[in-house]
């Protein structure tokens, strides 16, 4: 009996240690990646992109339910960005509040005649249509709520006029440039056909009109452990998958795509809670199969922040429909896994994804009660257990430091050295309590998942729209 | 201790030591960074209004600034103010600018910079010689067109129209495709800059022994650039380019230069062109240049199943005047295809209307 | 004594802008941002102002837009500068009340002739 629980000690290690040095790894690309670009910025000429008139125009969509409180300054915030030629579609979904309301007085909508083509399924039918009577570039779609957020995206999609069309959720606050930066790659190289901006947590930080003008670590640990784990994921682990070419996820909350490929492959997937990686994961499977020369690309300074959960319950539900929304994508998208066809995305990204992110929770938590049933039959050695623990949690902590050290060496948006300390101990927190709150929703997830399709909508309904005011 | 228990013990001293040494850099990054900072505020503080009451005055002798700029840091100061500014401007001021530049030897010294190794360095020098306008590294600029690193070559490219030279134009275009290509915004941004005068040089853009990419973006330019002369090429060229960008580029151009004789070819690629972005930029082009000759092929194609098209022909059926919007009317009225086009069309009318 | 605001969210543009117009005997106000910008207008009651397009918070040519709704502000001549030059944009920077657009990269001689002119204008 000792020796299976030290061999699935040793497999727990093993997994540790496999798991952070694939982190590490794509870290150190990502920091070769962040490096180029911070010394090669003074001339990346962003301000001829805005000034080219024939750079290509941008239909940014935002899905709007029950947003009364923020929806004016969000949508404001996004007409006041810099780029040469866009227009604003929000698809405002049912709302039971008073976000139509609000968008109606501020920007004077009258309705007005708008032809949208049934490019994409939808689900829900469009009731009306309003535009402001002066020449500002907003469009305001009601339709009936069906429930998910997939459904308006694709209605947006069908309105949109231009060749490029920036998702965007309605909390999410840009930064003035963020459509210049990430429309660059599309301009660089026209292989692109999408791209994803980075995401960080703006809670704490000082907000005016919509946008962040100073970065600040918050208050509260739950936020704190947020904002690191941000950085290592969005910052480097996706730009490290960039540079790999096996960027397999792009936010909700920002991504950027040609519109003539989103349609191709059906706008997105009605049916899932993972729907903005499920997309992705369609151009993938689409465009490997007709053999298409292609790139999704990632940019790695800062373009998008947002508000995270400020409480572990709301913490804790949006984590579950994260995780069961990747257990969905995957399943979609199997005929891939392991699959030389579909190039890195299906022999790396996505076997990588299953291994340690969807499947990660369970090995993560199960060392838990087995070092306890372990030592109540006497079959630990306390020491050795102990210094097992440290040293994955040590090697966990280097990980997050890493990524803190690549932000400070690049970006350097926290300014104080109060933030830094913060950070620092936050990266201590996460390795402590946090890691293993986490694994639990997500395995929560994973079983909802699991258990089938119905489970998934109910939770939809009202998770996917908290807002975190 | 056994053997696994102290490679643990080991472990975990690498582990803090590598933590002890990353926590010590970052401190120490951001500590050198700030005292960079503070120090990079001080010299620019003495070096700016320096600078910019040396700009102010009518005719400015370069060497007045000299008793200011003492010093690496102040020179390097001075430089990066001066190049910074130079972008913002045009005119006598921007001479001013070049002058005081070349006279600290900074010019020369980028020219110098564009043969050395390091394309970062490469890349800087580039932009500034030519946000300097200093015709005379127009070779050094060429010859970087075609540099190993992406980088540079934008950067060569962006300088190059910077100098507004027309004579860069077909190296421009011949960096579309070639092995070291570089990306078409930029090349098309640099050649706008060349502005009126590259006309010429982009017709010849137009012929088939350059690639589609380039023929696109001639013609698109072309039409940016007002090119009249054209007008007889991009005619041919919406008529028999093989690849349909190129058709839907000279449609466009056609459209912007507004020449006459330009409407028979668009409504014959309205009607006939097997493309459905062709069509959808002849009618827009048809629009533009109004008039009720197109007439008959913007009712055909109001009725297309393509409602991006559909949506293109109402739009430019308005500036067929009474006529055109008397058909969108009889159109809205009724449900037939093209009704909820005109309809949508006839709804931004209304304000210019009332 | 004319009195100039100038409103632009670049530093190096304020500041050499600013030297030119004391050099040339006006008083000069500057201010980074379309709010500040507004606010200042209103309280100093500039004879000219020259107003920057894109800028963080409220754009130039939301500025512009309420200053002419505005009677204290209505008739202040205002001069739109800016990257964006094509023909909508003109159009729009003109729609909004401005007198005059100039786009950058700029001559500041010329501006200044041009500011020259319409104070003499607007007497």
């Amino acid at each position: 009996m000792s020796s299976v629980i030290t061999a699935f000690d040793w497999f727990v290690l093993g997994y540790f240690v496999l798991l952070n040095s694939g982190y590490l790894l794509l870290i150190g690309v990502a920091s070769l990646d962040v490096a180029r670009w911070m010394r090669r910025f003074s001339f990346a000429a962003h301000d001829d992109i805005f000034a080219n008139p024939l750079t290509p125009g941008v239909s940014v969509l935002v899905a709007a339910y029950n947003e009364e409180l923020s929806i004016v300054a969000s949508v404001d915030a996004l007409l006041g960005l810099k780029y040469p030629e866009f227009e604003v579609i929000v698809v405002e979904d049912g709302s039971t509040d008073a976000t139509f309301e609000r968008l109606r007085q501020a920007f004077d909508l009258r309705p007005v005649e708008r032809v949208i083509p049934n490019e994409v399924p939808t689900l829900g039918r469009v009731l009306s249509t309003h535009a402001p009577a002066s020449d500002i570039p907003l469009l305001v779609v009601r339709k009936e709520n069906t429930g998910r957020r997939s459904d308006p995206i694709n209605v947006g999609i069908n309105a949109a006029r231009q060749p490029l069309m920036c998702v965007v959720d309605a909390d999410s606050l840009l930064e003035q440039e963020a459509l210049l930066r990430v429309v660059k790659p599309f301009i660089d190289d026209p292989r692109v056909v999408a791209t994803g901006g980075v995401i960080r947590a703006a809670n704490g930080s000082r907000v005016e009109r919509g946008r962040v003008t100073q970065a600040v670590m918050p208050r509260r640990w739950i936020e704190r452990v947020q904002v690191l784990e941000y950085l290592r994921s969005f910052l480097l682990g996706r730009t490290g998958w960039s540079r790999l070419g096996a960027l397999l996820i792009i936010s909700g909350a920002f991504g950027v795509f040609r519109r003539d490929v989103v349609v191709e492959v059906g706008g997105m997937n009605l049916y899932t809670v993972g729907e903005d990686a499920e997309l992705v994961a369609s151009i993938h499977a689409h465009l490997r199969r007709a053999k298409r020369n292609y790139r999704v690309a990632f940019v790695a300074e800062p373009v998008c922040w947002t508000e995270v959960p400020h409480s572990a319950a709301v913490l804790g539900r949006q984590r579950r429909r994260w995780s069961q929304g990747l257990g969905e994508v995957l399943w979609l998208h199997r005929r891939m896994m392991f699959n030389p066809r579909y190039g890195r995305i299906g022999l790396i990204a996505l076997p990588y994804y299953l291994l340690f992110e969807l499947i990660g929770p369970i090995v993560e938590l199960s060392g838990i009660p087995i070092v306890i049933v372990g030592y109540a039959l006497g079959y630990v050695d306390v020491p050795f257990a102990v210094l097992f623990a440290a040293v994955a949690f040590g090697y966990g902590l280097f990980v997050s430091l890493s990524a803190l050290a690549v932000e400070e060496f690049s970006f350097h948006r926290y300014s104080r050295w109060r933030d830094l300390g913060a950070a620092v101990l936050a990266a201590v927190v996460e390795n402590i309590g946090y890691r293993q709150l986490h694994s639990w929703w997500r395995l929560q997830g994973l079983w909802r998942f699991i258990r089938g399709q119905e489970a998934s909508w109910g939770v939809m309904t009202r998770a996917g729209f908290d807002s975190p005011q | 201790m056994t053997r696994v228990a102290s490679g643990f013990v080991a472990a975990l001293v690498a582990i803090t030591a590598l933590l002890v040494l990353l926590a010590l850099a970052t401190a120490v990054r951001k500590a050198m960074r700030e005292s960079r900072d503070r120090r990079h505020a001080r010299v620019e503080a003495a070096v700016r209004p320096a600078l910019l009451s040396y700009l102010a005055e009518d005719e400015p002798d370069p060497h007045e600034l000299d008793e200011v700029v003492q010093g690496r840091a102040a020179g390097r100061s001075l430089q990066e103010l001066a190049a910074g500014l130079l972008t913002k401007l045009r005119g006598e001021d921007r001479r001013v600018l070049e002058r005081l530049l070349d006279a600290q030897g900074v010019l020369d010294q980028a020219r110098r910079r564009t043969r050395r190794p390091g394309p970062v360095g490469r890349a800087r020098a580039a932009d500034l010689l030519g946000a300097a306008g200093y015709e005379a590294a127009l070779p050094e600029l060429t010859r970087l067109l075609r540099d190993r690193d992406p980088d540079v070559r934008a950067a060569a490219a962006r300088a190059l129209g910077k100098l507004a030279v027309p004579s860069a134009v077909p190296a421009l275009l011949g960096s579309l495709d070639a092995r070291r290509a570089v990306p078409a915004g930029v090349v098309t941004m640099a050649i706008l800059h060349i502005g009126p005068e590259a006309a010429a040089p982009l017709a010849d853009g137009l012929s088939l022994d350059h690639s589609g990419t380039a023929r696109a973006i001639s013609a698109e330019l072309l039409g940016r650039l007002g090119g009249f002369q054209a007008a007889g090429r991009l005619i041919e060229a919406l008529g028999s380019d093989p690849e349909e960008r190129v058709r839907a580029a000279a449609a466009r151009a056609l459209g912007r230069i507004g020449v006459p004789r330009s409407v028979p070819p668009l409504e014959a690629a309205l009607m006939q062109d097997a493309s459905a972005s062709v069509k959808q930029a002849a009618a827009w082009a048809l629009g533009e240049l109004g008039g009720t000759r197109g007439f008959a092929g913007l009712t055909a194609a109001l009725r297309s199943p393509d409602h991006a098209l559909a949506r293109r022909a109402a739009d430019a059926l308005v500036s067929c005047g009474p006529l055109g919007v008397a058909l969108l009317q009889r159109t809205a009225a009724t449900d037939e295809p093209g009704s909820p086009e005109a309809r949508e069309t006839l709804g931004r009318l209304e304000p210019a209307a009332a | 004594m004319a009195r100039i605001l100038v409103v632009d969210d670049d530093a190096d543009i304020r500041d050499m802008l600013s030297f030119k117009l004391a050099k040339a005997g006006y008083e000069v106000h500057t201010e980074e941002d379309g709010e500040t910008g507004l606010a200042a207008a209103r309280e100093l009651q500039p004879d000219l102002i020259l107003l920057d397009w894109m800028m963080p918070r409220l754009t130039g040519p939301e500025v512009c837009r309420q200053l002419r709704d505005e009677e204290a502000t209505a008739r202040v001549p205002v001069i739109l500068l800016t990257a964006k030059a094509q023909e909508a944009d003109v159009q729009r920077g003109f729609a909004t009340g401005a007198d005059d657009y100039i786009a950058k990269p700029f001559s500041p001689r010329e501006l200044m002739s041009r500011v020259q002119a319409l104070l003499a204008r607007s007497g």
